[in-house]
């Protein structure tokens, strides 16, 4: 593997480990009836490591918008459906 | 893949204690404000700068002194995509396009301009300027006649907006707006973090306002292209990273004034740069009997990055303090108001914002152009003796 296929795929994995890992953030919120623990947490040091200062913060105001825009896996459907009053996450999102 | 490897930028093996320094500052910054995700991003970005194809010499640019790529707007393209695929993936994030034909309509606008900047990047003057016109215009044309919802009815101006009460010239004014807004940022993408920088802060408004993902990520590119453009100034945005940007900035603008989300005026305050410098370029060379689109070095940024070349030996220095300035006293003034909640972005008293920019844009330019003035007789002088 040549340097530059190398440095396009690690780039590439780090990237998609920020991205679950906001994921599991979103998963969390709704497990917990969406009662601001999660948002509020922007300092935790795992998600500052993995997502940072900003990004931290724009994760929390991802999930804080919503239920409307909140990224969830396809297996917690059923329970975020439950969990925010018919809202399906997914909705009204670019 | 062919790539150029540090022996490229440095003579010797082993990069220099400079670029040393760029990586470490590049991964810090990157670090501290997306952490791993965008350390992720930088080294993606730090890979494609590394492709021969692309490459541009630093003779061939007006500030620049250094080998750069042109290649940014595609590693910003190939980032975007890379993310939504990631979110696509890993996630039941649902992309706009797939709900809601606005937006499948407003990102296939984005897409063919990208397309159009990406051919120019890959080889200078394959498509002929006036190709590009055409293509442009028909393509917002057909997105504005489809969409007609993204057309606004008003923006607070009287006379436009008796103009705008009549469908067909409201979307002849809006085709013939976005078409030059394009061109605009296209020309205003002179110093390393100007461009950038007024796209950062548009998209990060953008996300504040509305909180939907595309934003965010669009948002979250462009800082990382920021921090890599302003410390290496090894990538330019290119024609692909102009155009893409301009056309999602512009038809997002105008989408978020039809609904009323926001006044024109706090669009002209959050993107007057751009506009400002492109109407000022044109007139300026129409009365020397020039091309108005004909290339020179009298813009702001041009000045600017004079200016500060007197005070900085460092190559890049000068061309990313130019940037940032610019993108800072720009953009970035309407970044504070909107922080500090002084104005709502509804308010028409926006433009009055906006009208002091211009001011503001107009007697630096002047200063700028009577201090190289007063410095070239000097020289002269000098030289003469």
């Amino acid at each position: 593997m040549n340097r530059f296929s190398l440095l396009l795929l690690v780039g590439m994995l780090l990237m998609l480990w920020g991205i679950s890992g906001v994921s599991k953030l979103s998963q969390a919120a709704i497990g917990s009836g969406f009662d601001g623990s999660v948002v509020s947490n922007v300092n935790a040091p795992g998600r500052l490591i993995l997502v940072g200062f900003i990004g931290s913060r724009v994760a929390s105001e991802l999930i804080e918008r919503g239920e409307s825009t909140v990224i969830i896996k396809d297996e917690d459907r059923s329970l975020a459906d439950d969990k925010i009053n018919g809202i399906k996450p997914g909705d009204v999102v670019n | 893949m062919s790539s150029v490897s540090d022996s490229t930028k440095n003579p010797t093996n082993s990069p220099s204690r400079t670029t040393l320094t760029k990586y470490v500052v590049m991964a810090l910054l990157a670090l501290l404000s997306f952490g791993l995700t965008g350390l992720g991003a930088i080294i993606v970005m730090f890979a494609l700068s590394t492709l021969r194809a692309g490459r541009d010499s630093a003779a061939s640019h007006g500030i620049s002194s250094i080998n750069s790529s042109r290649l940014g707007g595609v590693a910003i393209v190939i980032t975007f995509i890379l993310f939504l695929i990631g979110m696509v993936l890993l996630s039941s994030y649902t992309p706009g396009v797939v709900r809601d034909v606005t937006f499948l309509h407003l990102w296939s606008t984005v897409f063919v301009c990208v397309i159009l900047g990406g051919a120019e990047d890959i080889k200078a003057d394959l498509l002929s300027p006036y190709f590009r016109l055409v293509v442009k215009l028909l393509v917002f044309g057909f997105f504005l006649w489809t969409t007609p919802n993204v057309v606004p009815s008003s923006i607070g101006v009287p006379g436009i907006d008796y103009l705008l009460s009549f469908p067909l010239i409201a979307w002849g004014l809006c085709t013939v707006f976005c078409v030059g807004f394009i061109n605009a940022f296209n020309m205003a993408d002179g110093a390393n973090g100007l461009i950038p920088g007024v796209a950062t802060i548009a998209f990060g408004l953008l996300f504040l306002e509305y909180g939907r993902p595309a934003e965010g990520v669009l948002f979250f590119v462009c800082l990382m292209f920021l921090i890599f453009n302003v410390v290496s100034g090894w990538f330019f945005l290119g024609d692909m990273g102009s155009y893409g940007l301009g056309a999602a900035l512009v038809c997002y603008g105008l989408l978020g004034v039809a609904e009323g989300d926001f006044s024109a005026g706090f669009m002209a305050c959050l993107l007057s740069y751009p506009c400002v410098d492109f109407v000022v370029s044109v007139v300026r060379r129409m009365r020397k009997g020039l091309s108005p689109f004909q290339a020179d070095n009298g813009h702001l940024h041009n000045r600017l990055y004079a200016f500060y070349s007197q005070s900085f030996k460092s190559r890049v220095t000068p061309n990313s303090l130019t940037g940032l300035t610019i993108s800072g006293a720009s953009s970035g003034v309407c970044l504070i108001l909107y922080a500090l909640g002084w104005i709502p972005v509804e308010s028409n008293a926006w433009f009055g914002v906006f009208g002091l920019q211009v001011a503001v844009y107009l007697i630096t330019l002047s200063r700028l152009r009577s201090s190289q003035m007063n410095e070239s007789a000097a020289m002269s002088g000098v030289s003469g003796q």
